[in-house]
């Protein structure tokens, strides 16, 4: 089982309809087809990564961005720093528990 | 030491009096028979002080035991180049490279014109670039390290908590699974903690810096 799986595992606990993509593409291909409450996304992914991500679903459908957390793992953070602070994204860092991702969704369900 | 002509030698003698390099002359037994005064200065004497003691005794003395060879290799070649290591009066060593030349005027003894540079502060700053870079690249590991471990711990962590929110865990395992997520909350914070401490070391900020990784308490089963 990877990250994302598991992401996926937990929020369905609490939420009935939970997809999952495979990278930021993905995510915009999913994007276009239905309305989410809450984009949970890695910082760090191929061909589009989170502040692509982000900047494109801003670019596209302009109060989506805010419902946006990102996932991240330390490392990358630090590249990141910028962008995030500026963007006001919550992130949360792996490894998080259930209460820590199940709260930031809420989280982005109603955002600042 | 140097045959000059009328018109050149005013020059050139400003070249060796007042010029930045490190200018002597020695006999072939390696006897300073002139200094001049930013050679002198430089080791903290005056040139008058230098002339007639053997370049030897301002040798550092991890490599004085050398010198016999390179008065063996002035005499046998016309030039010997290289690094010396120097000490000052004050007792701190520094780097010299030199370019010696041997010369010999008209009928009289050899003699050795020396020439020479001091790159201590050109040494000190490569190793100090060297040691920034070493320790950058240790960092770079750890940070790629820390988010290699993240992954398969947010796994175990939320796994084994989503089986006891799931009611999955017998209750005789229940506190061997509690045990578990508290272990791998503990990796959680020594990995936070160590990431913290690279990513202020990659920034070079030293202040408030976060508490040192307690690795004997975070090995101790109770702790």
């Amino acid at each position: 089982m990877n990250v994302r799986e598991l992401e996926a595992e937990i929020l369905r606990e609490e939420w009935d309809h939970v997809d999952t993509a495979v990278d930021g593409t993905d995510a915009l291909r999913l994007l276009a087809e239905h309305v989410y409450d809450a984009i949970v996304s890695d910082l760090a992914m191929p061909k589009l990564d989170g502040r692509g991500l982000y900047e494109e679903v801003g670019r596209r459908w302009p109060t989506a961005n805010r419902r946006l957390v990102f996932v991240t793992g330390y490392a990358e953070a630090e590249e990141y720093d910028e962008f995030l602070r500026h963007s006001g994204v919550p992130v949360l860092a792996k490894p998080f528990t259930i209460a820590d991702l199940i709260g930031a969704v809420k989280t982005a369900f109603s955002p600042a | 030491m140097v045959r000059l002509t009328p018109a050149t030698e005013p020059p050139y003698r400003a070249l060796v009096e007042s010029g930045a390099g490190l200018i002597c002359t020695h006999d072939l037994a390696g006897i300073l028979l002139s200094v001049n005064p930013a050679a002198a200065e430089r080791l903290g004497y005056a040139a008058e002080e230098l002339v007639g003691r053997s370049l030897r005794d301002f040798l550092a003395p991890a490599v004085r035991e050398q010198f016999p060879r390179y008065l063996e290799r002035i005499a046998a070649a016309p030039a010997d180049e290289g690094l010396m290591m120097v000490v000052t009066r004050g007792g701190e060593e520094r780097v010299w490279t030199y370019s010696n030349v041997r010369c010999q005027d008209g009928g009289g003894p050899p003699y050795v014109l020396g020439h020479a540079h001091d790159i201590t502060d050109i040494k000190r700053s490569d190793a100090r670039a060297g040691a920034a870079e070493a320790l950058r690249s240790v960092a770079q590991l750890a940070l790629a390290t820390a988010h290699e471990i993240n992954n398969p711990l947010t796994v175990i962590i939320a796994s084994l908590q989503l089986m006891a929110a799931r009611g999955q865990v017998p209750p005789a395992a229940a506190g061997t699974v509690d045990k578990a997520i508290r272990a791998g909350e503990q990796i959680r914070d020594i990995v936070r903690n160590m990431s913290r401490i690279t990513r202020l070391e990659l920034s070079r900020q030293s202040p408030a810096l976060p508490p040192l990784l307690d690795l004997r308490r975070s090995s101790d089963p109770q702790g």
